[in-house]
Order: structure tokens, then C-alpha cells, then sequence
């Protein structure tokens, strides 16, 4: 009688990276029937990153709320901001999603004085 | 006498945290048959939970995220009419009764439409006794003049065994409405039970003696069907406020009512069919 023999082995895959602090990035537009509230971001990230994030409410269809990184509201006036951030958000976002978005704002100042 | 809020509010509600997940509230409204949830946070009343954010709200989400702002905290001691105002003023559905600022009941609207049933006259529309009961509370309140006009339709009996009940009815409600519409607006207006009515005035007794007979030459001037002489008696009673404070200020107006009524059974021997009484008592009241 031929003898039986069975292996088993696990491979194990390791990625290392650093954590993200905080763990969500500049903005994050929140649909009105998404699993994860503002207000539940807000308070998760104000544990780990105080003070940090602010929640504006919106008036749409489907996006109740974008949590938006405090310190973006100091260099653009915010209604000028969430007016880009809907522009292209509100596309793809949906009442059950919650979209993570980074926003690099560059201000150019050039001045000429006389000499 | 006057009823509050803490009398007719439904007491089946439950307190809930802002981190508590819908899924668990949702679980407690089946489990204990609760449709109302404060969200409490620092012993502060932040929002409510109601059957419906449980529908729409995905079950992951917290009570803060899921609760609607769309009602009022109101004290337990408010009186229904008090109620009653905020529900015509305020786009609301939901009022939360607090007592030392603890959720303690809640009022829908329905709850109160079903309540007020009971607070109108069905046949004329008017409000009933407790009403003037507390307008005259909320201008004393303010520091108003109060005077009483007590009404009482003449020979209402004869008209009644004469002519049948429903002409009475007929009749009652014509008056009602004649006295609606020709009261200033500064005044309130209620039956006060059979072919009684009673208007509250925030005005002295001279003022009020000219709407009484203003009111008085109005029912007067009306054809009525059947072309029946419908004629109507007031009695007046009030007087100048005197006393600092008003600490039971219902139990001193059912004493300006009465003074009023014992004044309209003299008004109903006289001439004129009005009279006047400023008891010493009422001194002391309005």
C-alpha cells in the first residue's frame, strides 16, 4: 500500500511602512448615508491629532460633510475652497462613500519695489 | 386649570449616548419599544434619534451622526398653550420635556392635536375656560391690566324649547363668531360652557366697558334666522393692579370670571344689559 504524504506551509508577506499621522489626509467629503458620520472622523482624528479638523455641514443631495484640515481654511477663504473641492468631488462622490482627498495649495506672491 | 406639559408628554423614551451605534440603538427601539432617543453629552441634550434617522442613518454610524437638530427643549412645568405656540411657530415635530435639563418625556405633534381636542369647543371652535386661564397668567405675567367680560345670551332657554336645539346650536355659533370677528386682537376669547362666553382683556375697566358694549350693539344688529330677536348681557369685572406680585394668578382670574357672571345676572335685570363690578377683592388682582 503507496504511503500518502501532505504538506502545508504558510507564506507570510510582510509590508512595513509608517503610519499615517493622522490617519486621514487634508479632506475628507462624507456621504449622507455613509458608514463613518463627520463628526465620527472629527472625533477619531481629535484623538489622535487634536484641534486639527473641522466639520463643515453641507447643503446637497448626497455629500452631508466635508472634515477639512484647519490650517487650509487659513490660506483660502473656505467658501472658495469647498466650491473647487465640490467641483470634483461632488463628481465621483456618492451618498454611501466617503472620499479621502489631498490638497497642496501653493500661493505665488510676486512684488516689485522701487529701487 | 391650566395643564402642563409633564401631564400629557409620553414618557417612553431612553437617553442615549453620542458614540452608542445606530445598530445598537436600533436593537434597544425593538427590544423595548422605544421610538424616541435623546443624545445626551454632558449632561447636556444635544439632539434626538427617532424611528427615523434609524431608518435612513447606516447602522455603523454614532448617535451624533445620525441625529437630527429639528426639535425644541421645553421645561416640564410649560403649559400646554405654551406647547402649542412653539408647535405654530416652529417648524417642528418633536418637543423634548426636560426636567433639570434631564430629558424626561417628549410631545409630537399629534400627541398634542390629540390633547387640544379636548381643549376646544367643538360646536363654536372656541377654546375653552383653561385658555383665558393662561393668557391671563402670561399678562400678568407681563405686568398687563386685566379685565373680564362675561357674555350671556338672553332668554337662551325659551329660544331653545321655542325653536329646537340645533337652531341653539345655530344661534351659538353665529354668536361665536360674531364675537371672533368684531373683538379687538388684543383680547382672547373662550366659551365658557353653555351660552357663556368669556373675553379677556389686557385693558382697564373703562376700555373694557367700551368693547362690552361695542360686542353688546354688534350681536344687536344681527339678523338672525327665523328672524328670532337675539340679544346678549356682559357683565365687567377688574380694577386697577395694586399688589407688587401675583402668586396664584389662576385661582384670582376664576375670581374675576365669577365676579364677572354675578354682574352679568345683574346686567340681565337692567336696561342696558351690562354691568360693571369692582369688587375690592379684584383690586388686589388686575
Amino acid at each position: 500500500m503507496a504511503k500518502t504524504y501532505s504538506a502545508k506551509k504558510a507564506d507570510i508577506v510582510i509590508r512595513l511602512s509608517e503610519f499615517e499621522m493622522p490617519p486621514m489626509q487634508d479632506v475628507l467629503i462624507v456621504g449622507r448615508k455613509a458608514p463613518i458620520g463627520p463628526e465620527a472622523a472629527r472625533r477619531m482624528v481629535d484623538i489622535l491629532s487634536p484641534e486639527q479638523y473641522e466639520i463643515i455641514k453641507l447643503n446637497h443631495p448626497v455629500i452631508e460633510a466635508i472634515v477639512i484640515r484647519k490650517t487650509l481654511l487659513n490660506l483660502l477663504e473656505q467658501e472658495k475652497l469647498i466650491e473647487a473641492i465640490m467641483e470634483e468631488g461632488g463628481k465621483i462622490a456618492n451618498d454611501q462613500i466617503i472620499i479621502k482627498a489631498q490638497i497642496n495649495i501653493t500661493l505665488e506672491v510676486s512684488k516689485s519695489i522701487e529701487l | 386649570m391650566i395643564k402642563y406639559v409633564s401631564e400629557i408628554m409620553d414618557e417612553n423614551l431612553l437617553q442615549v449616548e453620542p458614540l452608542d451605534c445606530v445598530s445598537c440603538i436600533k436593537n434597544l427601539a425593538m427590544d423595548k419599544r422605544i421610538n424616541y432617543f435623546p443624545v445626551v453629552e454632558n449632561n447636556k441634550t444635544i439632539g434626538v434619534v427617532t424611528y427615523k434617522e434609524l431608518i435612513q442613518a447606516h447602522p455603523n454610524r454614532i448617535a451624533i451622526d445620525a441625529m437630527t437638530q429639528n426639535y425644541v427643549n421645553v421645561n416640564h412645568e410649560m403649559s400646554i398653550w405654551e406647547v402649542k405656540s412653539i408647535f405654530d411657530d416652529e417648524q417642528v415635530d418633536l418637543l423634548i420635556v426636560q426636567n433639570n435639563l434631564k430629558p424626561v418625556g417628549f410631545v409630537t405633534r399629534s400627541l398634542l392635536d390629540k390633547e387640544f381636542g379636548k381643549h376646544f369647543d367643538l360646536l363654536t371652535g372656541l377654546p375653552k375656560t383653561d385658555f383665558i386661564l393662561y393668557k391671563a397668567y402670561e399678562l400678568l405675567k407681563e405686568g398687563n391690566e386685566i379685565s373680564v367680560i362675561f357674555i350671556d345670551i338672553n332668554n337662551f332657554g325659551i329660544i331653545d324649547k321655542e325653536y329646537g336645539h340645533v337652531f341653539g346650536d345655530k344661534i351659538l355659533r353665529e354668536i361665536a363668531d360674531l364675537l371672533k370677528k368684531n373683538r379687538p386682537e388684543e383680547t382672547c376669547l373662550c366659551r365658557f360652557g353653555g351660552d357663556e362666553f368669556v373675553v379677556l382683556t389686557p385693558f382697564q375697566v373703562e376700555v373694557t366697558k367700551q368693547v362690552a358694549e361695542e360686542l353688546l350693539d354688534t350681536i344687536a344688529a344681527n339678523t338672525f334666522g327665523s328672524g328670532v330677536n337675539i340679544s346678549i348681557s356682559a357683565g365687567i369685572s377688574g380694577g386697577r393692579r395694586i399688589s407688587a406680585r401675583v402668586t396664584d394668578s389662576y385661582s384670582m382670574v376664576l375670581n374675576l370670571i365669577n365676579i364677572a357672571s354675578l354682574a352679568c345676572s345683574k346686567a340681565k335685570m337692567s336696561t342696558d344689559k351690562l354691568c360693571i363690578e369692582i369688587n375690592p377683592g379684584s383690586m388686589d388682582i388686575a
